[in-house]
């Protein structure tokens, strides 16, 4: 049982107990999932690349980690924050969260105040911290003191592919590609998550993913649909390349986004994105259909969202966030683009918005 | 958007407390009430539970407390008019009132539309045939089984599925008449007995599922289809114990994500086949412990125990939301209370976890060690919030105050624990920390053994390897710490610990319910403490008074105390005091979050009140409307610095103590029974000679009268004595009574300021001396007594109080045997009766109780003119009978005997402007159905057959067929009345007992015969109450009955509808 430390760049700190891979000045912005189960699917989701996740839930680990329940080829999140982790067996074909986290090289801490921290990084924002042993204190200030901000970090180079898949297998627990799609998507990925893909397979469509440095002409080379834009970790406002290509594959395609995808479609259109103070991160989150009126809960994972008062006219508002009225989803018809910031795909969180892959197929 | 098409809405309660349905049914109907009075609505409310928070004058616009039948709703449809009616708040017994009027057209006839859940929807969620249809419809898997209407249908649903098999009857509330056949010789009797407790004569055969992990969800769902899970519920306890008798845990704990949102996306989909769309409901699914395999089990259309459960779990106030959707509301358009930032389709997130356990009456109630099954058999719950599960577990074990200290080894001499592992028992779950912790390591292999998740079993590792360090010692702070945040108790760290001093002590972290893990701030004050956290928000400080609640429900203490503390924290703020709750019972209204300025779910010890103490920063602490519970630790909390609301300690301890309260009775010139003080067996057995038998035995400081019993003889003294219970020693002596055999007893609530007394009333029993006071059927005003002997009971209630210095409630019972007054105990605090005789009399003495805690006096108050004299509350009902409720149906195997130890578990009320129509009204209202022909039997003693002469002619006139064993006849012909004689039990068959047995009597009049035929007694009482025919055990009680029968001859159901207090 190792002390370490968790930092935060406001100065509050937390000791805890390391597990895990070794704790190495492990820095990131840090932000809280209110979630309960779903830790595996979080710590495997690019979206957290560069952020160090405090799981509000108090008992993680309980039930393991399935082979077939990874969003990506393994763990994204920066660091794992928790109130106190679960060491005894667990269930035959599954590894222990422990082992999880060894086998990846990603670091974690317990027995710490996760609610007093929760309560600290919503009155006073996410910010960076850094996690260390007591004995590298003077090494880690340092770093936390020149660490840069997520709106300064470019975290999709090294979550998203190197150059075009078509087809991608999406390994057990999850669909294969269709052998007669009725679309093909051109799938940018800035750090997608399996599940996106795999709800894509599910409506039949053929999914080509593209690297972040994909440009217009990439695109259009492989004959697509449709242009879909991923999840993906950071600040929207910083992928320039993102943004032109949306902007250039508007009128010649539908394009389509989700999460990040939404954000750099806003931008592409003309609006902006804002930081959120803290985000919506959980599986809780109502989001109102304003055509329907019906409401969703639905899985977020975000720390920007679009701006209200941006947006250009011609653009309609698909969803909206219930609690905090600030838009989930647009859509313009003239411009041929739909996208919604929360996850329809779930993985985790419920399942009840999935029709919208429905939507973003017929839309097409 | 809410309905306009209706204005005035009757809220259906649950009627009394049985096991399956208590309190969480007042929270739920008081919640209901206030969010449609909210919208503006007229609403009405029937229920003839008088101990109820919700028939509390003020709560709702018209209060009847009549039987829940439908001939009285109809008079109520006639009489105020609603137009509307919200089925889904009183449990299954609302539910099936309401498809009753729908099934007779009342509610067409009356042009009342029902709200909550629709007749139609009740209907696919209640009948297992429709249900099971779909199911099947939408994919899921159901346990396999069959239906049956009679005994031939069922042997060939056996015919397909293998044993054991559960049999389960539809209709029924807390799987009531349920069993699990095992062997061919249990089947046809389980069959036979289902179907007769079914009120449709239907059963459902099924595949068991005994063993597989049981989950549950708390689902809401509204008119746009939108819906949401309130909170997810894991049972600790395997499939095989119902799941009000499960130790469960809140929100489930061993499923992943994908596995959870298949039972969520389940649950939902569920609810819109089933038509729920403005409610509701808590959907049960078993998942096979390879979790391979998810059946769904059953749903319930309404709010529940569950559900109450889920709401204090999580702060969502799921009664209150469904009220609100029953008129038309959405999901999204109602505001989350908790956090005034969120809409009520936002799922509660929680970081913390909720812990129920049950309480059992296992001293009551004994049962076999596999006795646990479909039908419920706990009396009460509590729960407990903490960080970690096995915080949570240790705080609820001691919350559930069956004397453990949290998850403690069993002691192997009494407990066979390798038998206990492999049975459905309470005590499995200690069984397994036992085996643990004599070695056991294999946790695979207890897991097949106990049905239990491994997960739970790491979690009892982890709580012997915390044990054994600290035994081991030394008890470092950090030790000492780890141990707090894992829930232990200082007693139980101290009890273990090389060394008995404790490190310095650790003051915990006030934690908040908010619903959403902290991500929104919360605005209601929902509490629980938890260790090495840092704290939130400030204390109230020394304004605010702590109220301690009576915690889990059990028999004697449950509903009427609650409703006193509720009481209590609404008086105390409607008079500028800030008040704060402790209690750990989820099932009642005092829990409900806008009780009181502050609320704390804590296990109700010395040492989570003190704590509380010091974090609010304030010393007055309530403790005389809790029952016994608060009193208990009132001497070590006032040791600690605490200041006791109210009557003194000393003064308590005066009437608690037998010794000091005979002195005390002596000294004020008053009379009580003959009465020793035995602190050895030898001692016993010389007291009693010296009284003379018949003697009352009984252990110090019990409440309910537990171990209480009657000797007739040596050999009685000796029965009394096995009593596993019953301890004898110089700290705890047992109390030696001459016992008055056939006195009239009485009960007095009052209000004292220590100068002055207000009487709320007295109330006079119907039954034998003997039975206990809470088991007995009581008058208001008194019935049958004569002025001078009343008159004395109120000087000596004066001279008590103001001797006592009793400021605020007491309770004093008197007996009265030929011409002379006893007194039998005194209680310086709230009792039973004391909702009853407030509603009864039209003056709240809670109320009245607190005023005087603040400061203002009874002459003040004006209840009292004249300072150091008392006054006395009437009856504004005419008259007002109390009649006990037993849950007796639920043990097999338990004779439903009563005596001085109390067996019920609620009572219910009749009003009415005759004695007849009271009498009659509260047989119905209990379910005792009173005949109006047929046939009569009467045994009584000899002392009784000249006042049973004009009875046993009554009920002649009115029609009935008299049957009457030697004697009693003998003295009846001799009066002029010819009855057909039937054998005493002793004298063959068939006999009285055969008679009854065979429901060849329908009303049954037998007065006590004395120590020789005290068994035959029992034997017919205990056949009565199995065969469902009334019975009564004096002639006052018998007189009643024709009174009562005679106004039911009339056929008029009247309705009194409760006046508005000014």
């Amino acid at each position: 049982m190792k002390k370490a430390i968790l930092k935060l760049r406001d100065g509050k700190e937390f000791e805890g107990i390391a597990f895990g891979a070794d704790v190495s000045l492990d820095a990131g912005e840090a932000v809280f999932n209110t979630g309960i189960p779903g830790y595996q699917e979080i710590l495997t989701d690019p979206s957290y690349n560069g952020q160090i996740v405090t799981l509000t839930s108090p008992m993680i680990g309980n039930y393991g980690i399935s082979p077939s329940d990874n969003e990506s080829d393994g763990i994204k999140a920066t660091a794992l924050v928790i109130r106190k982790l679960y060491r005894g067996p667990v269930m035959a074909g599954r590894i222990t969260l422990d082992e999880f986290l060894r086998e990846n090289g990603i670091p974690g801490i317990e027995n710490i105040d996760t609610r007093a921290l929760t309560l600290h990084l919503r009155n006073h924002g996410s910010q960076n911290a850094v996690l260390f042993y007591p004995e590298d204190r003077e090494k880690a200030e340092k770093k936390l003191a020149s660490f840069p901000l997520i709106t300064e970090r470019n975290l999709i180079d090294g979550v998203s592919v190197r150059k075009a898949i078509a087809d991608p297998d999406l390994g057990e627990g999850f669909m294969t590609a269709p052998k007669t799609p009725d679309l093909h998507f051109a799938v940018i990925d800035y750090g997608i998550k399996r599940s996106i893909i795999n709800s894509l397979y599910k409506e039949n469509i053929k999914v080509t993913l593209l690297p972040h440095t994909a440009d217009i002409s990439d695109v259009l080379a492989i004959h697509p649909d449709a242009l879909f834009l991923s999840n993906g970790p950071g600040d929207p406002a910083l992928l320039k390349d993102a943004v032109k290509l949306a902007s250039d594959a508007i009128g010649k395609l539908p394009v389509e986004g989700i999460c990040l995808g939404h954000q750099i479609i806003t931008i592409a259109i003309g609006g902006r994105t804002v930081k959120m103070k803290f985000g919506h991160h959980g599986s809780n989150h109502p989001v109102r259909d304003m055509l329907t009126g019906r409401t969703f809960v639905t899985a977020q994972n975000h720390g920007f969202m679009s701006d209200q008062d941006s947006l250009p006219a011609g653009t309609e508002i698909w969803f909206r966030n219930a609690n905090d009225e600030s838009i989930e989803g647009l859509f313009s018809e003239k411009l041929n683009v739909r996208s919604v910031q929360f996850h329809p795909e779930a993985a985790p969180g419920p399942l009840e918005a999935s029709a919208i892959f429905r939507i973003f197929k017929e839309s097409v | 958007m809410k309905r306009n098409d209706i204005h005035h809405i009757l809220v259906i309660g649950s009627g009394p407390i049985v096991i399956g349905q208590a309190c969480e049914f007042d929270y739920s109907g008081n919640q209901a009430v206030r969010a449609l009075k909210e919208e503006g609505y007229e609403v009405s409310l029937i229920n003839p539970n008088p101990a109820t928070v919700m028939t509390t004058p003020g709560i709702a616009d018209h209060i009847f407390l009549e039987p829940l039948k439908k001939e009285y709703i109809e008079r109520i449809f006639d009489q105020v008019g609603p137009d509307a009616i919200l089925s889904t708040m009183g449990g299954q017994t609302a539910l099936n009132l309401t498809m009753e009027l729908e099934k007779e057209g009342i509610l067409e006839k009356y042009g009342v539309k029902v709200i909550g859940a629709s007749a139609e929807a009740i209907e696919k969620a209640e009948d297992r045939g429709i249900f099971k249809d779909i199911m099947t419809s939408l994919g899921y898997e159901s346990a396999r089984s069959g239906i049956a209407r009679s005994v031939e249908e069922a042997l060939k649903v056996k015919e397909n599925i293998p044993l054991p098999l559960i049999i389960r009857p539809s209709f029924t509330l807390g799987g009531m008449g349920g069993s699990i056949a095992e062997t061919e010789e249990d089947f046809i009797p389980l069959v036979e007995k289902a179907l007769s407790v079914s009120p449709v004569h239907e059963i459902l055969i099924e595949e068991s599922l005994i063993g597989w992990r049981e989950f549950e969800m708390e689902v809401m769902r509204d008119r746009k289809d939108n819906a949401i899970i309130v909170c997810s519920i894991e049972n600790i306890d395997p499939m095989g114990v119902h799941t009000g008798d499960s130790i469960t845990i809140a929100p489930i704990q061993t499923l992943n994500d994908e596995e959870y949102q298949k039972m969520r996306t389940a649950s939902i989909e569920i609810l819109r086949a089933v038509g729920v769309d403005c409610g509701g409901s808590n959907v049960q699914f078993a998942l096979s412990p390879d979790h391979k395999r998810m059946v769904v089990i059953e749903m319930n259309p309404r709010v529940s125990r569950s559900s109450a459960l889920a709401s204090k779990a999580t702060g969502f106030p799921i009664a209150r939301i469904s009220a609100k959707l029953a008129v038309g509301y959405t999901l999204d358009e109602v505001q989350n209370e908790i956090t005034g930032a969120s809409v009520s389709c936002f799922e509660p997130a929680l970081d913390y976890v909720a812990v129920k356990v049950p309480r059992f009456e296992m001293e009551k109630f004994p049962f076999e060690a596999s006795a646990l099954g479909t039908q419920m058999r706990s009396v009460g719950e509590a729960l407990a919030l903490g960080r970690t599960a096995l915080e949570a577990i240790n705080k609820a074990f001691r919350s559930a105050e069956q004397k453990r200290e949290g998850i403690e080894v069993l002691d192997k001499s009494a407990y066979d624990t390798e038998l206990l592992l492999r049975s459905a028992h309470p005590l499995r779950f200690l069984a397994a920390y036992t085996a643990i912790k004599d070695g056991e390591t294999d946790l695979c292999k207890l897991s097949s053994i106990t049905g239990y998740d491994i997960y739970f079993l790491s979690l009892l590792m982890e709580m012997k390897d915390l044990d054994d360090r600290i035994a081991k010692g030394p008890l470092t702070d950090e030790l000492y710490k780890e141990a707090k945040k894992a829930g232990l108790s200082d007693k139980h760290i101290a009890s273990i610990a090389p060394s008995a001093s404790l490190p310095a002590p650790l003051v915990p972290a006030r934690h908040y319910v908010d619903t959403c893990a902290g991500e929104f701030e919360a605005l209601t004050p929902y509490c629980y403490t938890s260790y090495d956290e840092e704290d939130e928000g400030e204390g109230l400080g020394k304004d605010a008074v702590i109220i301690l609640a009576s915690g889990p429900n059990r028999i004697g203490q449950g509903l009427e105390f609650d409703t006193c503390c509720t009481l209590s924290s609404k008086a105390f703020r409607k008079h500028g005091r800030k008040t704060i709750m402790i209690n750990s019972n989820p099932e009642t209204v005092s829990t409900d979050y806008n009780t009181s300025d502050r609320l704390y779910i804590e296990p109700l010890t010395a040492e989570a009140v003190l704590q509380i103490m010091k974090k609010e920063g304030t010393r007055d602490v309530v403790v005389q409307l809790g029952g016994q519970t608060p009193l208990n630790m009132a001497a070590e909390l006032e040791k600690n610095g605490a200041h006791i609301v109210g009557t003194s300690l000393e003064s308590i301890d005066r009437t608690e103590d037998r010794g000091l309260f005979s002195a005390l009775v002596k000294e004020l010139g008053l009379r009580q029974p003959e009465n020793r003080s035995a602190a050895s067996v030898a001692e016993i057995k010389k007291k009693a000679a010296e009284i003379g038998f018949p003697v009352l035995l009984r252990p110090s400081f019990v409440l309910g009268g537990r171990a209480m019993f009657i000797a007739y003889d040596d050999a009685g003294l000796e029965e009394f004595m096995k009593k596993p219970e019953v301890t004898v020693s110089e700290e705890a002596p047992v109390l030696v009574d001459q016992f008055l055999e056939d006195a009239f007893e009485y009960d007095l609530d009052a209000v004292s300021d220590g100068e002055s007394v207000y009487i709320g009333g007295i109330l006079q029993h119907i039954e034998a001396a003997g039975i206990h006071s809470g088991d007995s059927a009581a008058v208001f005003p008194p019935y049958k007594s004569k002025p001078e002997i009343l008159d004395e009971m109120r000087d000596w209630t004066l001279r008590l109080a103001r001797k006592l210095s009793v400021k605020g409630l007491m309770n004093i019972q008197f007996a009265e045997k030929d011409g002379k007054l006893y007194i039998i105990e005194v209680n310086p605090r709230g009792s039973r009766t004391v909702p009853f005789i407030s509603k009864s009399s039209g003056v709240d003495l809670v109320e009245a109780a607190v005023r005087v805690w603040m400061g203002e006096d009874l002459v003040t108050q004006g209840l009292v003119r004249e300072r150091g004299s008392y006054a006395e509350g009437r009856c504004i009902m005419g008259w007002a009978i109390k009649e006990a409720v037993f849950s007796f149906d639920r043990f097999q195997h338990v004779d439903p005997i009563l005596g001085p130890e109390m067996r019920s578990t609620g009572e219910v009320v009749g009003y009415g402007r005759t004695f007849g129509e009271a009498y009659a009204k509260s047989q119905a209202a209990a379910s005792n159905k009173l005949p109006t022909s047929g046939r009569v039997i009467i045994s009584v003693n000899s002392k009784d057959r000249k006042t049973i002469a004009p009875i046993a002619k009554s009920l002649q006139e009115l029609g009935f067929h008299i049957l009457a064993t030697k004697g009693t006849a003998r003295d009846l012909f001799s009066e002029g009345i010819l009855a057909d004689v039937v054998l005493k039990t002793q004298d063959g068959h068939p006999n009285i007992v055969d008679y009854i047995r065979h429901h060849k009597a329908d009303l049954v009049i037998n007065t006590p015969m004395g120590s020789h035929s005290r068994k035959s007694d029992d034997d017919i009482r205990t056949e009565a109450v199995r065969a469902h025919i009334p019975y009564t055990t004096t002639t006052s009680a018998a007189k009643a009955a024709v009174e009562a029968i005679h106004y039911l001859q009339e056929n008029r159901f009247i309705v009194r509808e409760l006046p508005q207090r000014s």
